[in-house]
């Protein structure tokens, strides 16, 4: 519907399409020389004082585009979608349009640390739930005319905003097009998260593993747009999404190109080490004490068989309880308010380490076992890359505990199967590794010095 | 569709392969030991010392209270694997071979031959080659197996470590498969015997100090100990370090020697076999019983080759006595003839054991003094030059 030339026919119709929203002020005024002007806007979200002196302006001379910027909107429609963005529609008198300023002033939560993603060294500032203000902290890092950000809306209802992010220079064309089209395909009438997206868009949603990295950090997503990534800021979302995404960037940390190389290099090998560990240690355990007893030295075999004396549950059972309980009490401690999560963990750590092993239904081994695999589970930088190694421990412990070895064995060989054929953009989730890239060795189980890594193959 | 039914499939295969050997860690009965024996009556009998893991957590809180983290159980019969099944039928666990570390032979039973036991031992897959392998001295297995020492819950442990110290570490059942299948070398073993001083270490100390010695057929025909059994083990090549004291006319002295090497050439003259065994190794004084200054070249040096010439006497002397009285070739200097002379030993290995007692060998040693210690003359004389 367009916009009428008189404001009481404006104001029907507007009232008509926004019944019942208490949220928005309908400001009728009538100027000095008796025409009349009307205003819509949304109170909390807009500011007051620049609306005052709007009002003022067009009281004494109708003139007031010089203190804002403004559109013309001549579709009713149009300026309802805006007003509910929080923009300010003027109507006045024997104009066939409405102007619409986005005099937008709300309340946002400031800019933090990223709180899932700390590092110690390097920027302390995280995305915000506020797309510009995300915007501008990627802008404030690469300043060049060359970083592009294309401006999306999606969601029938919830009209969000998200923007592309890329590098004109860097970004391969056909990766690009790739995004735009499966963004093209990609319909919803909300869009909540960046995480609603990220499900629509992601080459296999079935498989356990991220096939599209997020972050909080505006420093890594500029590093990955320098590198010829893709990204997409959502509004509302204090999480970016990265494409393409490999294994290897789910075991790498902001840091690893701040902190020094030779550190940096054995403390990624420590957390591939960790990421084996925590998918393998429980169904190695168990696999080798029930099927390959002849595998573990003979003092250390002595042990765990005098201290599985009297223990009622066979080992697959015990491991599979106690990882049961470890999984349940993270997930009971994650959500709860910090007074309240240490009380957790001391009745997990009392109950079910001290208690349990004292009482005799559960050998001790068992408890260190799932320890270190909760310890080595925490070590990755990524959570969403932490989550497929957790679930994946329990299908393994199985295999392991029903086939021994050979059973892992098979496990891995799947899980294997699977990531070499998952490709996400494109891209090979395993590359460099497999693969193999020219300079493989360069940034992914180490990083070599940076001296030594031209700019243009990072990947 | 499709996919899912091959991974049903799949899955479905993983589980129908028949590898269904699960067996909690607490039902099995870890076998560490094994003595074999002969019984009075000529019949073969099997002891095994079996891990008791409850008696090994309540020692292992506490200190050793005279509890034992082991029992000792014996079953007689004919055949080995027929014993086996005797001692399974006296536990409530299964019966596990594949941590078991050391086997012992009573002296009666490897004089009367052991092979009738050794093809088990190569045939059984539960058995593993790095087991290793001892006779009694003058006593059963089961005597060994009984011994409570104050280091290590198991006696066969015990055996097995002390070996590696004094002697030459792993004697596997390996090695002495691997010696049985040549022409040139007779096997060896080392013996243990319960030492007994007095009545407190009677049950508590092994000794490990001899080698026995093995004919064709794998019947002990003798034993040499002490400085001999090592000096034989030094010309097989298979000992790494040792203690060497010697007499020198003036006083005594006390050597460390390690990287002791030994190179053998052979030589066939006519009927004639000779041997040339050279020894090498690097020493360090320990003790110095002469009024030598070590620190003087001019003193050390001529020390040294009359060391080596009193030793190369010795090894001389060694390698005689076995010719004599055993006749057989531990040293494996049939091999080296094997190396040497590939055409000749064709005519040679069938009646080795008749040509070795008359094989011409000649010693000679060239350690080297490296280390004299921290003074030149001994105490009375520190710092004195002549």
């Amino acid at each position: 519907m367009d916009v009428d030339e008189s404001v009481a026919i404006n104001h029907d119709a507007l009232q008509r399409i926004l019944r019942n929203c208490a949220d928005i002020v309908f400001r009728p005024l009538t100027l000095p020389d008796q025409a009349d002007i009307l205003l819509v806007y949304i109170e909390e979200l807009t500011d007051a004082a620049k609306l005052e002196q709007i009002i003022s302006a067009c009281m004494i001379s109708r003139e007031f585009t010089r203190l804002t910027q403004y559109e013309s909107v001549h579709y009713l429609s149009e300026v309802v979608a805006k007003v509910l963005k929080g923009s300010t529609a003027i109507f006045i008198d024997g104009k066939p349009f409405a102007y619409v300023a986005e005099l937008t002033a709300f309340n946002q939560r400031a800019i933090a640390e990223p709180s899932n993603e700390a590092a110690i060294r390097g920027p302390r500032e995280g995305f915000t739930e506020d797309l510009k203000t995300n915007l501008s902290m990627i802008r404030r890092i690469i300043s060049h005319p060359t970083l592009k950000f294309d401006k999306h809306q999606a969601g029938e209802l919830t009209n969000t905003e998200f923007v592309v992010a890329y590098i004109e220079e860097k970004v391969k064309p056909e990766l690009l097009q790739e995004v735009r089209r499966r963004l093209d395909a990609f319909s919803t009438n909300q869009l909540l998260d960046s995480g609603y997206i990220e499900e629509y868009i992601e080459d296999k949603s079935w498989s356990l593993f991220p096939q599209i990295q997020n972050t909080e950090r505006p420093d890594t997503l500029s590093a990955s747009l320098l590198a010829g990534r893709v990204a997409i800021i959502v509004d509302g979302s204090p999480n970016a999404l990265l494409m393409p995404m490999t294994f290897w960037a789910g075991l790498q940390a902001a840091e690893d190109h701040y902190e020094r190389f030779i550190y940096v290099s054995a403390v990624r090998l420590l957390r591939l080490l960790l990421a084996m560990l925590s998918c393998l240690l429980p169904s190695v355990y168990v696999a080798l004490t029930t099927f390959h007893p002849q595998m573990i030295p003979l003092a250390l075999m002595l042990s765990i068989s005098a201290s599985r004396e009297g223990i009622p549950f066979p080992t697959v059972i015990e491991t599979l309880l106690m990882e049961l309980m470890f999984e349940g009490l993270r997930e009971a401690g994650l959500r709860l308010p910090k007074a309240i999560g240490s009380a957790v963990s001391i009745v997990g750590a009392l109950v079910i380490g001290e208690a349990a092993v004292q009482a005799g239904f559960i050998s001790a081994p068992i408890v260190m076992i799932v320890a270190g695999t909760g310890i080595a589970s925490f070590a990755f930088p990524s959570y969403s890359l932490a989550l497929p190694f957790r679930l994946l421990r329990f299908p393994l412990l199985i295999a392991g505990g029903f086939l021994g070895l050979y059973g892992v064995a098979i496990g891995l060989i799947f899980i294997l199967i699977h990531l070499v054929a998952l490709k996400s953009f494109g891209m090979p989730y395993l590359m460099p590794i497999a693969p193999i890239g020219k300079n493989f060795w360069k940034d992914a189980f180490v990083r070599m010095n940076k001296r030594y890594v031209s700019e243009q193959k990072k990947p | 569709m499709r996919k899912i039914s091959a991974i049903v499939w799949l899955t479905a295969l993983a589980f129908i392969t028949g590898c269904w050997d699960r067996n909690e860690i607490n039902d099995y009965a870890f076998w560490i030991g094994t003595g074999l024996d002969l019984s009075k009556d000529g019949k073969l009998k099997k002891s095994a010392q079996i891990a008791v893991p409850a008696g090994f957590r309540t020692s292992g809180g506490g200190g050793g209270s005279g509890k034992r983290a082991n029992i000792v159980i014996s079953a007689t019969g004919s055949s080995i694997v027929d014993l086996e099944q005797q001692v399974q039928d006296k536990l409530p666990r299964k019966i596990f071979l594949g941590h078991r570390r050391s086997i012992f032979i009573g002296e009666s039973l490897a004089r009367k031959g052991i092979t009738d036991i050794m093809d088990q031992f190569t045939r059984n897959t539960d058995t593993r080659m790095r087991t290793d392998i001892f006779v009694v001295n003058n006593g059963d297995g089961r005597d060994i197996l009984e011994v409570k020492s104050p280091f290590n819950q198991f006696s066969a442990i015990v055996a097995v470590e002390q070996d590696r110290f004094c002697r030459l570490g792993d004697t596997a059942l390996r090695d002495v498969l691997l010696d049985v299948g040549r022409d040139g070398i007779r096997p060896s073993m080392p013996m243990v015997e319960i030492s007994a001083k007095n009545g407190k270490e009677k049950d508590e100390i092994i000794e490990v100090k001899s080698v026995a010695i093995f004919n064709r057929d794998l019947q002990m025909v003798g034993e040499v100990s002490g400085r001999e059994s090592l000096e034989m083990f030094w010309v097989k090549g298979v000992l790494k370090n040792q203690f060497i004291m010697e007499e020198t006319g003036e006083g005594t002295i006390s050597l460390y020697e390690s990287n002791l090497k030994k190179t053998v050439r052979t030589e066939i003259v006519g009927n004639r076999l000779k041997a040339y065994i050279k020894l090498e190794g690097v020493g360090r004084v320990l003790e110095n019983n002469t009024n030598i200054d070590l620190s003087a070249s001019s003193e050390r040096r001529p020390l040294e080759r009359k060391l080596n010439d009193i030793k190369a006497k010795q090894v001389e002397a060694t390698i005689k006595k076995v010719q004599q009285q055993y006749g057989q070739d531990v040293f494996g200097i049939g091999e080296e003839f094997h190396r040497e002379h590939p055409r000749q030993w064709k005519g040679l290995r069938n009646k080795w054991d008749r040509l070795f007692p008359a094989v011409e060998v000649a010693v000679s040693v060239k350690l080297k003094i490296q280390y004299t210690g921290g003074i030149g003359k001994r105490i009375p004389g520190i710092g004195d030059r002549t």
